[in-house]
């Protein structure tokens, strides 16, 4: 008997625990997201532009087509030919990624009016492979963000759900 | 109108009609220039060399993959210098695999594609890094004209051209050609890539690795010729035959047959003679035109131990041909093929 307690205790500790840093996770993207600036042509920094309903950012960290941050390009744009309404974002790393990276990028790629360049630091400690996706309300709070090893139908199918409750 | 149509797709067809066949032997005097195995100290020996190139001055550069690094040789084979190491700062290459990584413009500037986190990076002869800029695809090859514009053949499974053109201050400038295969899909995003090479008039050589084709585009991107060569027997197994076609690719873009690599790198001389080598034994010649003026294989000085991925010789007319091993780190020379 003792032991079915002391195992029922620690189960009941371990789905607390998981849930608390689940929790926990959330919030620091949440707070360190506030701090996620948008570099315009002029160098300033300005927050993110938000949408009336919901706008999805992407922070990349890295990118290419030949790899996973080029799988998230690709979710991407599968979201916004099936919700053209949606605000998407995209944002490129100024660590990383120059004026003249980002022009070239909006020659050659699609989405080319949703490709910025920023600082994206604050949030470096939260990116998976390079990348983290967020999807903020009209107030620029953090509603859902992706969590690490999900894949990216997952991530497709949460973001469409989403997007299907808010327009209801 | 009509009838030219039809003349476009009995070429297209004729050229959709691969030719596998045996071809003959041939013999070059290879030399060794550079041999990886005998220097005794450790900062000289090549570790899965990617790419080489020739400047006009018959300096060979290497990209040293294994060792994330430029390696400078004189003409000879005579360790110069390196660069672009891991503790080099913003300057540091990164290995990316077996692509056919390097350039040098007339100036002897050097121009690396490094697939990995796709960038472009440019050095000084000297090796001192100039700059670099971001890519939205690893690239397969890199090519660099008079105009020191940078033509790059992207690896992705998008439907994308060809060709993209950059200056060398990194803005993009135009892109080009037609793929083989149109569709995305892994099976074409294979059948897609390609080498490239300028000569002498900033015309631009295109050869697939999959697929026995050379394009000339004019230095605006015009297709000026398309020529066909023959794929080496061995490198098609007679199950596959009757699938090795472009008709069968465009049906089936991603599927996930691998198709063998053929072409392994191309390069052309100050004449306009081009090189492509092929499956490592292989050459084929052709003419400043595109049109193949010859094929066969050739023996390695280690009777075929060798594995050599790289044919590399200059604008300069009087510069041999190379062939970089990328096993052994061996680099050879001949006067001419």
């Amino acid at each position: 008997m003792l032991i079915r307690l002391t195992l029922l205790l620690i189960a009941t500790l371990f789905i607390v625990n998981c849930h608390l840093s689940a929790v926990s996770r959330s919030n620091e993207v949440a707070n360190s997201f506030a701090r996620v600036k948008i570099t315009t042509a002029t160098g300033d920094s300005v927050p993110l532009p938000l949408g009336n309903a919901l706008t999805i950012v992407n922070l990349f960290d890295e990118f290419s087509t030949g790899c996973p941050t080029g799988n998230r390009f690709e979710a991407m744009e599968r979201l916004h030919s099936l919700r053209p309404a949606a605000s998407i974002l995209l944002i490129f790393s100024e660590k990383h990624f120059s004026t003249q990276d980002i022009e070239n990028f909006k020659a050659i790629l699609p989405m080319s009016e949703s490709l910025v360049k920023g600082d994206i630091e604050a949030v470096r400690p939260h990116l998976t492979s390079g990348k983290l996706l967020v999807v903020l309300d009209s107030r620029g709070n953090v509603i859902w963000h992706e969590e690490p090893g999900m894949n990216e139908q997952q991530v497709l199918n949460e973001i469409s759900n989403l997007l299907q409750t808010t327009s209801n | 109108m009509n009838a030219i149509l039809s003349i476009t797709l009995i070429y297209r067809l004729v050229l959709a009609l691969q030719v596998i066949s045996s071809i003959p032997e041939g013999q070059i005097r290879l030399s060794p220039v550079y041999l990886s195995s005998q220097p005794k100290d450790a900062r000289l020996k090549l570790a899965g060399p990617a790419a080489i190139v020739v400047g006009r001055s018959g300096n060979v550069y290497v990209f040293d993959d294994g060792n994330s690094r430029i390696v400078k040789l004189d003409p000879r084979g005579k360790f110069i210098a390196e660069f672009g190491q891991a503790d080099s700062g913003p300057g540091a290459v990164r290995p990316g695999g077996l692509n056919d990584s390097i350039a040098v413009d007339q100036d002897e500037n050097v121009y690396v594609s490094e697939p990995g986190a796709p960038r472009v990076s440019i050095f000084g002869s000297d090796g001192r890094f100039l700059r670099s800029f971001r890519l939205p695809f690893p690239s397969t090859s890199i090519a660099v004209n008079r105009k020191r514009e940078i033509f790059l053949t992207p690896d992705t499974a998008r439907p994308t051209e060809l060709i993209y053109v950059f200056s060398d201050t990194g803005k993009f400038l135009r892109r080009f050609g037609e793929r083989l295969i149109k569709s995305p899909g892994s099976l074409a995003r294979n059948i897609n890539i390609a080498v490239a090479a300028c000569d002498a008039n900033d015309n631009l050589f295109v050869a697939f690795r999959s697929w026995p084709l050379i394009r000339k585009y004019s230095p605006e991107g015009e297709l000026i010729s398309e020529n066909q060569f023959t794929i080496p027997s061995e490198l098609i197994p007679d199950s596959q035959r009757k699938n090795y076609s472009l008709d069968f690719f465009a049906k089936y873009p991603d599927s996930a047959f691998i198709p063998p690599l053929i072409t392994h790198s191309i390069s052309i001389n100050g004449s306009g003679t081009g090189y492509l080598l092929l499956n490592a034994h292989s050459i084929v010649v052709f003419a400043p035109s595109g049109k193949v003026s010859k094929q066969f294989h050739f023996r390695a000085p280690r009777d075929r131990a060798n594995l050599f991925i790289r044919v590399a010789t200059s604008l300069n007319a009087k510069a041999p041909i190379y062939f970089l091993d990328t096993h052994s780190g061996e680099i050879y020379a001949t006067a001419n093929l």
